[in-house]
């Protein structure tokens, strides 16, 4: 499962491109952000960093320096970013840092606030909920990479066919989906995460954000929550709800018209189902779009629209923004403080955003990227997004930035895959879930 | 009696350097997970572990999810390992008869032993899912229909099964056929002079005297089964429902996942305790020469 | 109680041939001890004879019927292997009772029968106090006695020995022999007893089977083996001093025929003259017992010692003379070291002759008109 990035060989002409250019009169090295230092950057295993990996070396001589890029399943770099905390001095310079656990890193996370300012840094280019879901009590501490919202694909061709309404709602996308899958023989109304884990316990979640409801009690703010100041008693679980409820059900009405083997189907498999014509919608974070765009043989490739997260009954369409930033662990080595701004910098400038995109990172969380032609015809999801963002559509309080968010996510995972398997009701497994999570929180000593 | 005790303190003086490593690689590591188990250690939480006495335990006691998870661990290793011992036992006879180009398809059998299990796992979970899946494909040109192969509960844990068992049948062929191998001749031929039929031959010598072999490769196989994770985490992720949620599943997930330590040490121990008992009881049966 | 016969056998081990044609009758009920140098191919006749090897040229008959295509336990042959062949996984009580529950026993033995009769062996065998324990808690001689029981418990047809009391101490090797031999005289069974021991074949066997090489060199009773051997390398084989065998040249003096030693003429005595005209080559073995020689220091031959041993009240040397070996028994003792140089004389009356090419016993045509 843990890759790195094969070193030897890149590290070897990295030597060599090192030297000649100190003998060369460091012509190279001087052009390069990195001015031929090294930097230490950890990584996930999702589209951006894969990117990286991928033009790793045409990265080292752009940046005129070496990259060390460690990209660690989801599992492993939550453990190592909070092992490496523990640390007198941190061993990365820089760290990959997923939306929903800055609530949880924020102990651990340096302010870019007095560097933004020393710099004249400008994030305004970047989609404004992108940019202020960094901020933590004033604090900026993060700076956007790769942040994508979840939303719904579908296949324009296909509705077209049946003559069916965008799926903008529960109700619609039910009805088509039901549509298809009895008209056609072997394509299936929606694709989704339903295994079991972090995969089904993120769908619940999200899901329940279609409702306008998060799963812990948080403050309202007009049509969203308050996240930037969660107190203990906001940390009640809200699952065995009327909300929680109608996502249960959600989720049952939904298997019936999905494809097979849905209780095992996560992230790469329902996008790549999809992709070869296995469902006529899928739910998916955005940047992975570029799997099938990307994809002369896919069936979807040009044939593809994509809408927000569809709305429950009398909710207002919100798609849950995620994704990763980069940040810097507050136990740096003070002395790499400076080489990690510039390197950031230079790692979310425009120009890189633009680089990714056209190697399968369907993700620009800047406007003046999303402007770009080649970038619109690489990735047609990135004006959907920026349409989405325009309109106040991404949010980020469905997944609440609080330490427990794994473990409620986990719970729900279990609890209601045993609801989609058939070995409990509804009923059951909200109160059980309710019940645990309720456990869990007392345990934490909340309340 | 002096003497004595200088033999004596020579002793302790040899014999402490081997103690220190058994106690640093084996014993330590288990204490300290015994003291994790007794606090409120959550590595996602900002708080300093707080003593929490024998609550984790308790927690134990009323979680449904862990006793299911014991379930499905005793399930899995009894159907996989009587599977393997069965299967391998047969293949173990099959080599050891004297006829060419066995010995090439014997070392070429063992190479799933070498496979990692990760990607076992994998490569089993492409193979049987229902919308790649390669099994599933074959099936329906015999006109079979697709098969919810990971994601039918009983399916799920035979699925699960089938892969453990494609891999480590081999490992338990070696054992037996080396055992096979090692026996002395001669006993075969009296007991030929003894009048008794090749079947009861085998009833009667080939598997007593097999016995210490089934034995030990039964314990590493139960233990092997009861630590595996690999596979679950490729195919099922625990799933459906919980019907493939093995004990090392639950575990890593409230370790890793939700960074709960103290409560997944406590499981810990007592799965540890479990294997413990356990293989002392059949460490003890191939101690025990005389039971026949 | 079955006369075996083989006939013609031959056996190979890939291209190592063990027999070529070997014949050889065992009369009903007697009891046959095969004595022969290690590797002539004992044991592998013996698991012919029980049929654990069937693989081979030439037939086997159990009284006159073939037995080649029965199995071992059809032949119903009781063996004490070499190397016991005990089964580890039972205890000593358990191997003995074992060859009674045997499927083709079924019904002759009674639990009670069984009991009795494994009582019967261990004590006959004296190892009833070792019943209970584990194979691998035996000494040696301990389970070459279980073996042994485990063969007689259930009163085969033919009993099959391969040197059953060698790890015994003497004095218990001792009375097995004679329990052996009381236990056939009983039970008239047929016993085939390969040992090492000469005074054990002589005490013991009706027949006594001279092997070597594969081949069997003389098969007759005891004593007529031990006076009257067959081949030269019979004549040198058995005895506590064995004879001396000598290959000479043949000579004439004064006109009387004689043998060539040391450059010394040896005569031969005029039974003997005839016999050695029958030899070719102008050479002849002959075979001399240890009394035809004595160490005097005006003895015509002269020999270097090549060893030398202390026995009650006696000396036994062997001398190097011409290049051969001569063993020589003395009453009085004298202080000698290797490679002193003694003198000797021969008295070739008792000797017996042989075709120095053949090894075959010469005889001298009138004794065996008689
Ligand atoms: N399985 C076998 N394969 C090859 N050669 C063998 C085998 N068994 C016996 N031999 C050879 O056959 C010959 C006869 O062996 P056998 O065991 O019959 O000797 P033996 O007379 O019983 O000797 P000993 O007195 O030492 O027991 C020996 O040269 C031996 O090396
Ligand atoms: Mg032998």
């Amino acid at each position: 499962m843990t890759r790195r990035t094969s070193a030897a060989p890149r590290g070897a002409l990295t030597g060599i491109l090192l030297a000649g250019s100190i003998l060369a009169g460091s012509a190279a090295s001087a052009e390069g952000p990195l001015e031929g230092r090294s930097i230490r950057i950890l990584g996930i295993g999702d589209p951006v960093f894969q990117v990286m990996q991928k033009i790793h070396g045409q990265m080292e001589e752009m940046g005129g320096g070496s990259i060390q890029l460690d990209v660690r399943p989801f599992d492993v770099l939550h453990q190592q970013v909070l092992l490496n905390a523990q640390n007198d001095v941190s061993n990365y310079d820089i760290i990959a840092v997923d939306l929903p656990q800055f609530g949880e890193y924020m102990p651990y996370l340096t302010d870019f606030g007095p560097m933004i300012e020393a710099s004249g840094y400008d994030g305004s280019d970047f989609h404004e909920v992108a940019w202020t879901g960094a901020q933590f009590g004033g604090r900026q501490l993060g700076i956007p990479l790769q942040p994508h919202p979840e939303i719904l694909a579908y296949r324009k061709d296909v509705f077209e066919e049946y003559g069916l309404e965008p799926p903008t709602t529960h109700e619609a996308l039910l009805h088509a989906a039901q549509v298809i899958s009895e008209k056609s023989d072997d394509m299936s109304g929606v694709c989704w995460n339903a295994a079991r884990g972090t995969a089904l316990g993120q769908t619940f979640i999200t899901v329940m954000g279609d409702f306008g409801a998060a799963p812990i009690d948080m403050e309202k703010q007009g049509d969203d929550f308050e996240m930037g100041d969660i107190k203990p008693e906001n940390m009640h679980p809200t699952i065995d709800t009327e909300a929680g409820k109608a996502t249960a059900d959600y989720l049952l009405a939904m298997e019936e018209v999905s494809p097979p083997g849905i209780l095992n189907m996560a992230w790469d498999e329902r996008v790549r189902v999809y992709a070869n014509g296995g469902c006529a919608m899928t739910y998916i974070w955005a940047g992975r779009s570029a799997i099938f765009e990307q994809d002369d043989q896919s069936p979807a490739k040009g044939n593809t629209a994509y809408l927000p997260h569809p709305s429950g009954p009398g909710a207002p369409p919100r798609s849950t923004l995620g994704g990763w930033y980069l940040a810097i662990p507050a136990n740096i080595d003070p002395e790499r403080k400076e080489l990690a701004w510039e390197a950031i910098q230079w790692l979310s400038s425009p120009e890189m955003i633009e680089l990714y995109t056209q190697h399968g990172n369907c993700v620009s969380p800047r406007r003046s990227v999303s402007q770009l032609e080649n970038v619109q015809a690489a990735c047609p999801v990135i004006p959907a997004v920026d349409r989405m963002a325009e309109a106040g559509e991404l949010a980020g309080w469905q997944r609440p930035p609080v330490p427990e968010i794994q473990k409620i996510v986990d719970v729900l995972g279990a609890e209601m895959h045993q609801m989609l398997s058939g070995d409990k009701s509804a009923e059951d497994a909200l109160e059980s879930s309710q019940r645990l999570l309720d456990r869990e929180m007392r345990k934490a000593g909340y309340y | 009696m002096s003497r004595n005790r200088e033999a004596k303190r020579a002793a302790i003086v040899l014999v402490s350097p081997a103690m220190l490593l058994l106690f640093a690689l084996n014993i330590f590591p288990v204490l300290y997970a015994v003291y994790i188990s007794l606090h409120h250690w959550s590595l996602a939480s900002p708080n300093p572990p707080r003593f929490a006495g024998l609550f984790n335990y308790q927690e134990l006691w009323y979680d449904g999810r862990f006793s299911n998870s014991l379930g499905v661990s005793a399930t899995f290793i009894a159907l996989a390992v009587l599977i393997e011992l069965a299967l391998g036992f047969g293949l173990a006879f099959l080599f050891n008869r004297k006829l060419r180009g066995l010995e090439t398809l014997r070392k070429l059998s063992l190479l799933p032993v070498m496979a990692m299990p990760l990607v076992v796992g994998l490569v089993w979970f492409y193979m049987l899912n229902q919308n790649f899946g390669v099994t599933n494909w074959v099936l329906s040109l015999f006109g079979i229909g697709a098969q919810p192969f990971l994601t039918d509960g009983t399916l799920a844990m035979l699925s699960v099964v089938l892969a453990d068992v494609w891999q480590w049948t081999p490992f338990v062929m070696l054992v037996i056929f080396a055992a096979l191998q090692s026996l002395p001749e001669y006993v075969f031929e009296a007991a030929r002079m003894d009048g008794l039929t090749e079947r009861e031959i085998f009833r009667r010598i080939t598997l007593p005297l097999l016995r210490p072999a089934i034995l030990v490769v039964l314990v590493i196989r139960a233990i092997d089964a009861f630590r595996m994770i690999e596979l679950v985490f490729m195919m099922t992720k625990g799933g459906p429902g919980g019907s493939t949620e093995v004990l090392p599943w639950y575990i890593y997930t409230t370790g890793f996942l939700s960074l709960d330590l103290g409560y997944a040490a406590a499981m810990a121990v007592v799965m540890i305790v479990l294997v413990t008992l356990g293989a002392q009881v059949f460490v003890r049966k191939i101690a025990d020469p005389g039971a026949a | 109680m079955a006369r075996i016969s083989v006939e013609g056998l031959s056996k190979s081990f890939g291209a190592y041939r063990v027999f070529e044609d070997l014949d050889l009758a065992i009369p009903k009920g007697s009891y046959v001890c095969l004595l022969g140098p290690s590797g002539c191919g004992k044991s592998t006749l013996m698991r012919m004879i029980a049929g654990l090897d069937t693989e081979h040229g030439g037939h086997i008959r159990f009284d006159g019927k073939p037995v080649e295509h029965l199995t071992a336990a059809q032949r119903d042959v009781g063996m004490a292997f070499q190397n016991y062949a005990l089964y580890p996984h039972l205890t000593v009580e358990g191997n003995l009772r074992f060859p009674m529950k045997a499927p083709l026993q079924k019904g002759r033995w009674s639990a009670a029968q069984m009991t009795e009769r494994v009582g019967e062996v261990a004590d006959l065998l004296q190892i009833r106090p070792l019943l209970g324990r584990a194979i691998n808690q035996l000494s040696g001689g301990q389970q070459q006695r279980v073996s042994l029981g485990r063969a007689l418990v259930r009163h085969p047809k033919v009993l099959l020995l391969d040197e059953p009391v060698t790890h015994l101490d003497a004095r218990l090797r001792y009375a097995m022999r004679s329990e052996l031999k009381r236990i056939h005289k009983v039970m008239g069974t047929t016993t085939v007893h390969v040992t090492h021991d000469q005074g054990e074949a002589l005490a013991m066997a009706d027949l006594l089977v001279i092997m070597r090489g594969g081949r069997i060199e003389q098969a007759a009773p005891a004593m007529e083996v031990y006076s009257d051997p067959a081949t030269a390398f019979v004549a040198g084989f058995l005895g506590a001093v064995p004879r001396t065998v000598l290959t000479l040249p043949l000579s004439e003096r004064d006109g009387t025929a004689g043998l060539r030693l040391g450059g010394q003429h040896v005569p031969l005595p005029p039974a003997l003259v005839a016999a050695a005209r029958q030899a070719g080559g102008g050479t002849v073995t002959i075979a001399l017992p240890a009394s035809a020689f004595a160490v005097d220091p005006d003895g015509p031959v002269e020999g270097t010692v090549a060893a030398h041993e202390m026995i009650e009240g006696a000396q036994r040397l062997v001398l190097q003379a011409d290049g051969q070996r001569v063993n020589i028994q003395r009453s009085e003792t004298a202080p000698v070291a290797n490679g002193d140089r003694l003198r000797f004389r021969v008295d070739a009356s008792e000797g017996l002759l042989f075709d120095a090419a053949t090894g075959d016993r010469l005889r001298p045509p009138l004794r065996r008109a008689a």
